[in-house]
């Protein structure tokens, strides 16, 4: 975006500013335009053909109308707030671990909020079995309370663990703290495979796919919870963004500059925990999504954090929007979970960022 | 620059440091005094980084006190703090790739609102401090791509933005030449003089320590071995036993400046052969 500056004559014009509330609004109009494209896209694309303009026309009940508005419509929101999330989450991790490889689900923070969030599913399920709880209405709305907020607990105890464990005996090295969150997310899937096999009365078909990650469209209010987390998630690194930007100088340097280090990390922790919270319950451990994103974003908007949060949110909602299409589609009548997608992209590209990042550390070295 | 940075004097009294079990300080007093140099010097792992450290207030001392103008340091609020002492750190990594004036702008960090935007003030203090620093030039340029003088002088730049009346510098010159040594060094000491900053700055070279320097701390294993002027700390005598090695200490003829030379054990084989 800003390539080449032209020098300026010393005691020339002052710097321009680079964010301005101004600038940001444009980047959100911006972006919401570009998603709204492809979401209109992604409303034509599916195993049967539709003309949206017929089915806009058509009467509720026409297969049309409900093929687009209640098949597609309601499974791109969400596809959207999911990828919002996770394209956010991925970007406030790498800034606050100054560490390009982090993204939730490799930290294991997605595995974490998985597991609690079975465990708390399967929890909600008991009441439907007990009459009277039934009758008290426990057993579907509590599901939507308990959920997200066990995912939200299982997300943050996952990243403080996974934090503490790699933190100890010395400072996290960039490896070290992957490496642990790999091994929890591997640890999490097992124990998830477990509960699948003991739960099999109950769910088994929805509780595999939490592991490998596909959009489950559950309801209006499980899509709303993870927007509203989405939001909150937003807010809450959008006022982190100052002091992410001057994290990028190492915890010593942002404490120099007047950053609390701990607070801010909790604060993007919990915002984190939120965001995936939200996304969890909905779609199960998609990866790849917040490793992706922010590397594509800081390509085109440098690496201010105040700009690259933002600007990842959007981003990684029109990617799982898309992602999601290709998944919906690309075997035909067969759907695809999106997670599969998301990796045979995601995986390559880990390996890349990977190769790059030993690179230069060893020309760091030499 | 704008001109609120006031100089303060920071003080840090009777100050310990334990990394684990090992004092990394030890009842270390030193004085940071408007309008002066101080030099901290002493070999390595003599605590020279740490005391630094612990006069910006990012390390807290487990024993002793810093105080800024009389009241204790950590007392005060961390952006308060950050916007009377500026730390220039021994090397700045950069986790993702950022252009110059934006590093530059992080220095106004301390100054801004929650969510960091910039204020016309702010953008002032930013081009001031590149004036200054003489990198106005490179303002466009990503910083992983300049050379180390010039990078030194960016990371200049962003303390100098952060508008702050106290100037800390660990080690600025150790990736420096000649030249560049010389001159981050003089822009540090004009702007001590010309504003009053009070400055701190650890040196590994004893002879720009000799030459910039107000006044010196030679620490030794964490304690302070010598405090005082160039002329009372920089003795044969001091530096031989804390720095283990015998040296060559002099006056430059053409400066009036002492030197300090180390000596090869050729050297010191041959000068001792002549004294017997």
């Amino acid at each position: 975006m800003t390539d080449e500056r032209p020098a300026r004559p010393p005691g020339g014009a002052v710097l321009a500013p680079r964010v301005t509330p101004a600038r940001l609004g444009v980047l959100h109009l911006g972006c919401a335009a570009v998603l709204l494209v492809v979401v209109l896209a992604a409303l034509l694309v599916g195993p049967v053909a539709v003309d949206p303009i017929a089915a806009w026309r058509a009467p509720a009940e026409d297969p049309a109308h409900v093929i687009v508005f209640e098949a597609r419509l309601p499974r791109i929101l969400l596809a959207a707030t999911v990828g919002g999330a996770l394209g956010l989450a991925g970007a406030a991790l790498q800034a606050l671990l100054s560490n390009p490889l982090a993204c939730p689900h490799v930290l294991g923070i997605s595995g974490g909020a998985a597991l609690l969030g079975i465990v708390a599913m399967i929890a909600a399920t008991i009441p439907a079995t007990i009459p009277a709880a039934a009758a008290l209405g426990l057993d579907g709305a509590a599901g939507l309370v308990v959920v997200p907020a066990a995912a939200f607990a299982g997300a943050l105890v996952t990243a403080i663990l996974v934090q503490g464990v790699a933190r100890a005996g010395g400072r996290a090295t960039p490896h070290t703290l992957l490496l642990t969150g790999v091994v929890f997310n591997a640890f999490a899937a097992a124990l998830i495979t477990f509960l699948n096999t003991l739960a099999d009365f109950y769910r088994a078909q929805g509780i595999l796919a939490w592991v490998v990650g596909t959009i489950t469209v559950r309801g209006a209010a499980w899509t709303a919870v993870s927007g509203v987390t989405l939001v909150a998630g937003l807010a809450l690194l959008a006022a982190s963004a100052r002091d992410l930007n001057a994290l990028g100088l190492g915890d010593e340097g942002a404490a120099s500059l007047g950053v609390d280090v701990g607070r801010a990390r909790r604060a993007v922790y919990v915002a984190v925990a939120l965001l995936v919270a939200g996304a969890v319950p909905v779609s199960g451990m998609i990866g790849f999504v917040g490793l992706i994103v922010p590397h594509v974003v800081r390509l085109i908007v440098g690496s201010d954090q105040r700009l690259v949060l933002p600007a990842s949110m959007w981003a990684g909602a029109a990617f799982l929007v898309v992602a999601d299409s290709v998944a919906r589609t690309v075997l035909g009548t067969t759907e695809l979970p999106v997670g599969v997608v998301t990796a045979l992209c995601g995986g390559p590209f880990f390996l890349f960022l990977l190769r790059r990042q030993a690179a230069q550390s060893l020309g760091a070295a030499a | 620059m704008s001109g609120h940075g006031e100089p303060g004097l920071l003080e840090a009294a009777g100050v310990g440091v334990c990394y684990g079990t090992r004092a990394a300080l030890d009842a270390v007093d030193a004085r940071v005094v408007p309008g002066e140099v101080l030099g901290v010097i002493g070999p390595n792992g003599s605590g020279k980084s740490t005391l630094i450290r612990v006069l910006a207030g990012v390390r807290r001392p487990s024993a002793g006190s810093v105080r800024l103008d009389g009241k204790d340091l950590h007392a005060l609020p961390r952006r308060a703090r950050a916007r009377r002492i500026a730390l220039v750190p021994q090397e700045t990594h950069l986790a993702f790739p950022i252009r110059v004036r934006d590093l530059v702008l992080l220095g106004r960090a301390p100054h801004t609102g929650r969510f960091g935007l910039e204020r016309p003030e702010d953008l002032r203090a930013a081009h001031e401090a590149m004036v200054r620093a003489e990198v106005l030039e490179l303002a466009g340029r990503p910083v992983d791509e300049l050379s180390g003088g010039e990078r030194q002088r960016v990371v200049l730049a962003r303390a100098l933005a952060q508008d702050a009346g106290i100037l800390l510098l660990d080690e600025p010159t150790s990736f420096l030449d000649l030249r560049h040594a010389v001159l981050l060094l003089d822009l540090v000491r004009e702007l001590c003089r010309a504003r009053g900053l009070a400055v701190a700055v650890v040196l590994h070279d004893l002879n720009l320590a000799a030459m910039y320097c107000d006044r010196l701390v030679l620490l030794d294993r964490g304690r302070v071995h010598a405090a005082g002027t160039p002329d009372e700390v920089l003795t044969y005598r001091d530096l031989c036993a804390v720095y283990g090695t015998d040296l060559y200490v002099a006056l430059n003829d053409v400066t009036g400046r002492l030197v300090v030379l180390p000596l090869s054990r050729q050297d010191r084989e041959r000068l001792q052969r002549s004294k017997e």
